[in-house]
């Protein structure tokens, strides 16, 4: 390789590094330093002085940032345990060949197509206590449930927002666990099943412990998408009853752009984006081996 | 909203004189008179950032005139008005001048004051007589001293009630919250019907609206003249538990009503499920409209808000204005656009169109125009008597946030999760907070 070839290479890499740096770096950096100054919208369209950590501080001191936690925290453990339990056990049933299997496959993407807002604005109408369809659906099979006004107690609708994103996430999952399942080799059950193991055997002691590292990897990017819950509280519950569903995301997006305050909802940025990578180094470690993370 | 013998009976003599009147067409030389004659800003383009709303649809349209007039282009932006705020403040925060004009919410003109230039020398200039806006819509525009811009869209609140049942059963519109209560028993006995649709679910401040009116008719307010909270007070108190327990106690409101937005509130009585519905007069249209309703002409009848017994009845209101922008290179031409739209026969020139249907206005002129009474059954002459009355939340940049702090704790209070003192006692606190931190 010529001398001059050597640098060559590099400028062939400078556009997607600059668009990469401009589009994910520079709007972290941004945040940093716009968390440790005092910048609320209503008495300047620009940053203002210098505050150090104040607003870091300030958001410890607000009791909507330990309520937003708190839910967050409580939607992404039964969000994340749901999803990965519904879309395995799926998975589990759909891996045998079969037209009724293939069939299944092919629509189980369509949830995920859909944008979570919509998905959010449609389960709102379909738990209308007047009109929707589950609203009623569920009243006329289960009588207890006719009195029960979905999105106005905290418990129901947190329920609302836990199946609303189960609906939009168990058949991405579904499909990764199958891919995951097609990897597992038909030996290792078939010498199982030899030995004298009964099907649910066959599945925890021989099928699953081969699918950990499937199962890790989805669960961490599940807890890494739920953790940005946004769109179906903004569209669906509203944070509501109460703030008793306000995730962090939409607190940070409150603050920002309800009560203009965009030192506070930076430093509120910071800390989620800190829990997430705190989330995705998990995640590398758990993808690459061990060796390539050590490397990087 | 102060609905008089005499208001009535002026509502009729316009409707009876106007039976009499031709119809007028658009006065377009009245439109075009104000303007600075000799095309000096020929060539500009003039660029808007409007909410999505048929009656910015119908300035969009009369823009023609205007443009030939001129040779002023306008170029309409329209934004949904979930995301109207956001793009404002984007404006405001980019501050390049991307519009000349913008239509801002009262709720968000004292927030949004870097985003607005003032607007009292131009009007000045241009002679536009400012007694002809009700005084409560040009306070809704007005910030640190200045008028920010002129009312354009602006909304009084109507109780819409189901004439047909109402005459089966021989019951008159409610006057006070207690015959709310008691029209709405009869109704949902012998009819199976909610009584009155309300909003109670948290979404931008809705299920305050309808509680502003109790909450004043009671002697309280939001807040103090030294503002500071005052809707905690003892008086306030017992309003905000009178609006809790049409839901909880009479149970005259649809149980589904905890979680309702306003437009779920809409949606409860065009859908046949309430007999009444307290909201905006432009909803009008929406409860008529074969195509999202079931009702028609002859069902839905509208009266005055409901008040206490021997109170004045008050309406909340709702007001857009036009400004511009602090950032536009045209102020000028956007100013002469400003002066054409707002003037009094284009708004009258809608009203009248038959085919718009918009009941929007905001001027004096259309508001008692016997014509525009004529179409609209009176409604507006009602409306024109009530603004003279009406009180206004005094709004200030923290508003958005104190409007949330306390439409959370409505929304505790009518979901049961905190009784009606706990959550505004809360309430107070947290914008004792905000107005603390300033």
């Amino acid at each position: 390789m010529q001398p001059a070839d050597r640098y060559t290479r590099y400028l062939f890499v400078v556009p997607a590094l600059v668009l990469v740096l401009g589009t994910t770096l520079w709007p972290v950096l941004s945040a940093l330093t716009t968390s440790l100054r005092d910048w609320r919208l209503k008495r300047s369209p620009v940053p203002q002085k210098w505050v150090g950590f104040d607003n870091y501080l300030l958001a410890l001191e607000e009791p909507e940032f330990w309520n937003a936690l708190k839910v967050t925290g409580t939607f992404v453990v039964l969000d994340v345990l749901l999803t990965v339990m519904v879309a395995l056990g799926l998975a589990l049933l759909l891996r045998k060949a079969g037209v009724l299997q293939s069939m299944v496959r092919a629509v189980l993407i369509l949830p995920f197509a859909v944008s979570p807002a919509l998905i959010g604005v449609s389960f709102r109408f379909m738990l209308n206590g007047e009109h929707g369809v589950l609203a009623k659906g569920f009243a006329a099979t289960f009588p207890w449930l006719s009195d029960v006004v979905w999105l106005a107690t905290p418990g129901y609708a947190m329920a609302a927002l836990i199946a609303s994103d189960l609906w939009h996430w168990f058949p991405y999952l579904t499909l990764m666990f199958l891919g995951g399942l097609a990897a597992v080799p038909k030996e290792t059950e078939e010498a199982a099943e030899i030995d004298g193991a009964t099907p649910f055997q066959v599945i925890r002691l021989v099928v699953l412990p081969q699918m950990k590292g499937v199962i890790a990897v989805a669960t961490i990017l599940k807890t890494i998408f739920a953790l940005k819950m946004f769109d179906q509280v903004a569209t669906l519950t509203g944070g509501g009853p109460g703030i008793t569903t306000q995730t962090l995301a939409h607190y940070t997006y409150s603050v920002g752009f309800v009560h203009y305050d965009m030192g506070l909802a930076s430093a509120l940025a910071v800390i989620l984006t800190a829990i997430l990578v705190a989330v995705g180094i998990v995640y590398i470690r758990l993808v690459l081996p061990k060796r390539e993370v050590d490397a990087t | 909203m102060r609905i008089s013998r005499r208001t009535f009976a002026a509502g009729s003599t316009a409707l009876g004189g106007s039976l009499l009147m031709p119809q007028s067409g658009w006065s377009q030389a009245a439109a075009l008179a104000n303007l600075t004659p000799g095309k000096p800003h020929a060539g500009k383009e003039v660029k808007i950032l409007c909410v999505v709303a048929t009656q910015f649809r119908a300035h969009e349209a009369r823009a023609a005139a205007f443009t030939e007039a001129t040779g002023i282009t306008v170029k309409y932006t329209y934004v949904p008005f979930a995301n109207m705020r956001e793009a404002l403040t984007a404006e405001m925060v980019g501050g390049t001048g991307g519009y000349d004009m913008v239509c801002v919410m009262d709720q968000w003109v004292p927030s949004l004051v870097n985003l607005m230039d003032g607007m009292d020398e131009q009007i000045k200039a241009k002679k536009i007589d400012l007694k002809r806006y009700p005084e409560a819509f040009l306070k809704l525009g007005q910030a640190g001293g200045k008028q920010l811009g002129l009312p354009t869209r602006a909304h009084v609140q109507l109780l819409f009630y189901r004439k047909d049942l109402f005459a089966k059963h021989n019951l008159q519109a409610p006057k006070t919250w207690d015959d709310v209560v008691s029209v709405s028993k009869v109704l949902q006995d012998k009819e199976s019907i909610a009584g009155i649709a309300l909003p109670y679910g948290k979404n931008n401040g809705q299920n305050l609206m309808v509680w502003y009116n109790m909450l004043w008719g009671r002697g309280a307010d939001v807040f103090d003249a030294s503002g500071m909270p005052a809707f905690a007070s003892e008086a306030g108190l017992k309003a905000t538990q009178d609006y809790i327990d049409l839901l909880r106690t009479h149970k005259v409101a649809p149980a589904a009503a905890v979680s309702f937005t306003e437009q779920d509130a809409v949606n409860s009585m065009r859908g046949g499920n309430s007999a009444m519905v307290p909201v905006w007069w432009w909803v009008r249209g929406g409860l008529l409209d074969p195509k999202v309703s079931k009702l028609t002409e002859d069902q839905v009848g509208f009266a005055p808000m409901p008040s206490y017994p021997g109170g004045k009845p008050s309406t909340y209101i709702n007001c857009w204005i036009y400004a511009i922008t602090k950032g536009s290179k045209n102020k000028a031409a956007a100013m002469e656009f400003v002066t054409f739209v707002t003037e009094p026969s284009v708004e009258r020139d809608i009203l009248l169109d038959p085919k718009e249907s918009d009941v929007v206005a905001v001027q004096y002129p259309s508001l008692r125009d016997a014509d525009v009474n004529k179409r609209f059954g009176g409604m507006h002459a009602f409306a024109a008597e009530a603004l003279q009355n009406t009180k206004v939340v005094p709004y200030s940049a923290d508003w958005p946030q104190m409007m949330e702090a306390l439409e959370t704790a409505m929304s505790e209070a009518a979901s049961g999760a905190k009784t009606v003192p706990d959550a505004f006692k809360a309430a107070e606190t947290a914008i004792r907070r905000i107005v603390r931190r300033g």
